[in-house]
């Protein structure tokens, strides 16, 4: 029981990451370049020294948030492929308090500020599973295509209502006081590594513990038999994708508040969709999340290193985490295969 | 003359269980044989056998005097065997023509002129109006049952297989239907007839065999039979009645149902009408077909799925509207006629299978955490009160066998003290041994007082088991009766829509 539990958790993303980083060498090596000397590089350049190390702790506060984002709707049986654009959502909201809501004073602005990110991205939640709910539409279908919505009106409020200048698409800069308070001087770090700690922690207590995490849980496995014992499938659809969606929005905000300071055309790094992979190498639970969070974090602080001091490009980083995430969808996949046969 | 088709000891087992037991069974040319049994009598698995969707493990198939392989359907059609199932295999979208070719061409091109040439000779032959361009999903139901019974006859078809054909049919069809089998047995193509609907055999068959628990038990040609002897044929007149009766006062309506009606979105008035009420010390079995307004009945009194109109009254207080929610945290008990569908989540712990209900109570939770602990040696103790073989309530629900399934079901809900409990099909698909535990479990709880719907397939069941009994056709509640009073021929008379 415990050691298959092990073998689920640990050896299995273990053994997709290795197959993944032999993958990665051999087409470093067919580039002509030294796999170990990439490696080398890419470790360096994510946690060698404290200021990379700063970099990649940064990122994982979005990715887990992002993450506990998509393995939230996921136990309640929904696919969030909108992160991305609850994201943008959040990180709209956000900035517009950021930098109009000028009036409060420190702390209490950039509360209501990050507020105004989980409110947009709860909202756009929440419309998803409207749509589920009331029409039956399917939920991956309605998000990606919000995702492009919110792509569209980001473009035209940093091009037109919300630029500062003529010059450049992109809004003013928020106020000091709706920051997020940088938490070791002299690097990126603020606040945001705490507030995901924090969650990823309620995150798990959430699905361990409590009864509305249970009800969710029986709505994901079979809304049929949530049906037939009393619980409402509705309206447990529509609360997971709220909270699901709010989690998005704070991405957002952390996104906006903590690092880029102002709403910007293409200020997402993907966290949106770099949180369904580390849910899914996670296995949606607490410390899986946290952990290969910390896994992407790295590999994306490191891609950039070794695109700057050697000939081989980031995007070995992208080729090396689809290889990630197509195994962990295979095992995905055999084990409902299996549970099929036999049933 | 020799029977066209022979079917000589055919055997199949699935598991432990035997569908078919050395089954024989003749059919002569240009004859209506109407095959008759009970749900799960083994009449859809012999035809499926002769169709060669399923292999037996033992038997002859004699066609035409010779022994013959049927390994696949397209053997079976080869040899002039054809099926219409009870479910339709048809394309919506596409039309007749296009289904039939889908379902009869043979070689690489198609030829559409050709193909529906032969439809409509075939519809004119043997009276099949079907319009070949007609697309199949604007057909009614009748028309397509037409379009699949060309689709059998195409290439010549000797005998044709009809598995449950009215089930799906209004009376007027049903009419219509009998027309074209009489022209089909005129032109010499003998019709194999499977339903468990007494009047329609003896409207429709020349000869007639019956089904029961797998056995071929009787054959008789029609002119020679009559309703009361293929009744008691099917159900079996050696049942041994264990008669429960305990004498208690029956002076509390439990539940009262009044002009309860429900529609689906794919049944108009599955339940029509219905009234009846339980008394407490009571159990009230509910005999009929599958599929005659049960399960919708069961699911609209426990506001699962809605009612259209009527009135619900347990213990005085008016339910009728209540949540399915609300239904629950009152003193009512439900054994689901579907376990994996309705009442357990196979792949979650024993532990949290037996919390669905009590995980909300203040018992086991705290504001809004549950508390696992006690939860885990609550489903402990209910594998040890009801004798559940099972490691203990960290096992997976998977790992056990569905006999043990359907006692920790059983256990759950009969735990929860009920003072009324519906339990639909109880034992079905259940070994003798669990089957036996869950019908003492049963009595155990009506002893106490408990009111308990039963509805059960099984006459046997409900005969042995009930206080009183409620026969159910096509979602009306056609008779009322006792085991004392009423003969099990009378009964399998009522589940086949029979009023006297």
């Amino acid at each position: 029981m415990i050691r298959s539990k092990l073998i689920q958790y640990f050896l299995y993303p273990f053994i997709a990451i290795m197959i993944a980083l032999l993958i990665g060498a051999l087409i470093i090596l067919s580039g002509g370049n030294n796999p170990l000397e990439a490696y080398r590089l890419m470790l360096e350049g994510s946690i060698g020294t404290s200021q990379t190390l700063a970099e990649t702790i940064v990122k994982t506060a979005s990715l887990i948030i992002a993450g506990a984002s998509y393995a939230f709707a996921y136990r309640c049986g929904m696919l969030n492929i909108g992160i991305e654009g609850q994201m943008l959502a959040g990180a709209i909201f956000s900035t517009w308090i950021g930098v109009n809501l000028t009036f409060l004073p420190g702390l209490l602005h950039l509360f209501i500020a990050v507020i105004g990110g989980i409110l947009a991205g709860a909202l756009l939640g929440c419309f998803i599973a409207f749509l589920k709910n009331r029409f039956g539409a399917n939920e991956v279908i309605t998000t990606v295509m919000m995702n492009y919505v919110m792509l569209f009106i980001v473009e035209y409020l940093v091009t037109g209502p919300m630029r500062e200048a003529p010059e450049f698409p992109q809004s003013a800069r928020v106020l000091p006081s709706a920051g997020f308070p940088v938490l070791i001087p002299g690097t990126r770090v603020n606040i945001g590594i705490v507030l995901a700690l924090l969650l990823i922690v309620l995150y798990g207590y959430y699905w361990k513990n409590s009864k509305k995490g249970f009800e969710m849980r029986i709505v994901g496995e079979n809304p049929t038999v949530a049906n037939s014992i009393g619980i409402n499938v509705k309206q447990n659809r529509m609360l997971a994708f709220a909270i699901s969606g709010s989690l998005g929005g704070l991405v957002g905000s952390l996104e906006i508040l903590g690092i880029q300071k102002r709403l910007l055309q293409n200020f997402s790094a993907g966290y949106g969709f770099d949180g369904i992979a580390v849910a899914l190498l996670g296995k949606n639970s607490p410390i899986g999340i946290m952990l290969s969070s910390f896994l992407f974090g790295a590999m994306k602080t490191g891609g950039n290193m070794v695109q700057m001091f050697s000939s081989v490009p980031s995007s070995v980083v992208m080729i090396i985490q689809a290889i990630i995430i197509l195994l962990m969808a295979i095992q995905v996949f055999s084990k409902k295969t299996k549970e099929l046969e036999r049933a | 003359m020799d029977p066209i088709l022979r079917l000589k000891n055919i055997t199949i087992k699935f598991g432990a269980l035997t569908a078919n037991d050395n089954v024989c069974l003749d059919i002569n040319k240009g004859e209506t044989h109407a095959i008759l049994g009970e749900n799960g009598a083994g009449k859809s698995t012999l035809m499926n056998i002769l169709y060669g969707v399923l292999k037996p493990d033992s038997g002859q198939i004699i066609l035409d005097g010779q022994e013959v392989n049927i390994h696949r359907p397209r053997d079976a059609r080869a040899l002039g065997v054809g099926m219409v199932h009870q479910h339709f295999m048809l394309v919506p979208a596409l039309t007749v023509v296009e289904n039939i070719i889908l379902a009869t061409c043979q070689t690489p091109l198609i030829n559409m002129k050709k193909t529906s040439q032969r439809i409509r000779e075939l519809s004119t032959k043997f009276g099949l109006e079907v319009d070949p361009a007609a697309v199949v999903k604007d057909l009614s139901v009748g028309q397509q049952q037409r379009v699949e019974i060309i689709k059998a006859l195409y290439d010549s078809c000797k005998i044709l297989i009809l598995d449950e054909p009215t089930a799906v049919l209004t009376p007027q069809e049903a009419k219509e239907l009998f027309k074209i089998i009489r022209q089909l047995n005129a032109a010499g193509t003998s019709v194999a007839f499977i339903s468990h609907k007494m009047n329609e055999i003896m409207e429709i068959a020349d000869r007639i065999t019956v089904l029961r628990g797998g056995k071929s038990v009787w054959s008789a040609r029609k002119a020679d039979t009559n309703e009361k002897e293929l009744a008691r044929h099917m159900v079996g007149r050696d049942i041994v009645f264990t008669s429960s009766e305990n004498g208690a006062i029956r002076d509390k309506k439990i539940l009262e149902v009044k002009n309860l009606c429900v529609s689906t979105a794919y049944k108009k008035n599955a339940v029509k009408d219905l009234s009846f009420s339980v008394c407490n010390n009571e159990i009230y079995g509910i005999a009929g077909v599958d599929g005659n307004g049960q399960s919708e009945m069961v699911k609209a009194l426990l506001s699962i799925i809605p009612k259209d109109s009527g009135q619900v009254i347990f213990c005085g207080k008016d339910i009728t509207h209540d949540s399915t929610k609300e239904i629950f945290s009152k003193t009512i008990g439900h054994i689901p006629e579907d376990r994996l569908n309705m009442g357990v989540i196979s792949r979650f712990f024993i532990f949290e299978n037996t919390s669905f209900y009590n995980y909300r109570t203040d018992e086991f939770s705290s504001r809004n955490s549950i508390d696992w602990k006690k939860e885990h040696s609550y489903s402990d103790k209910l594998i040890q009160k009801f004798n559940v073989k099972a490691s203990g309530g960290k096992a997976v629900f998977s790992t056990l066998s569905g006999g043990n399934q359907q006692k920790l079901v059983v256990a759950r809900e009969l735990d929860k003290k009920p003072r009324f409990l519906i339990a639909a099909h109880p034992t079905r698909g259940v070994d003798i041994g669990a089957t036996e535990s869950i019908r003492k479990h049963l009595i155990q709880q009506r002893d106490q007082g408990c009111a308990i719907i039963l509805i059960s397939t099984e006459l046997e069941e409900i005969m042995s088991l009930s206080d009183r009994i409620g026969v159910m056709y096509e979602g009306k509640m056609i008779a009322e009766t006792t085991p004392k009073e009423a003969s099990i021929e009378q009964i399998g008379l009522w589940m086949a829509g029979k009023e006297s």
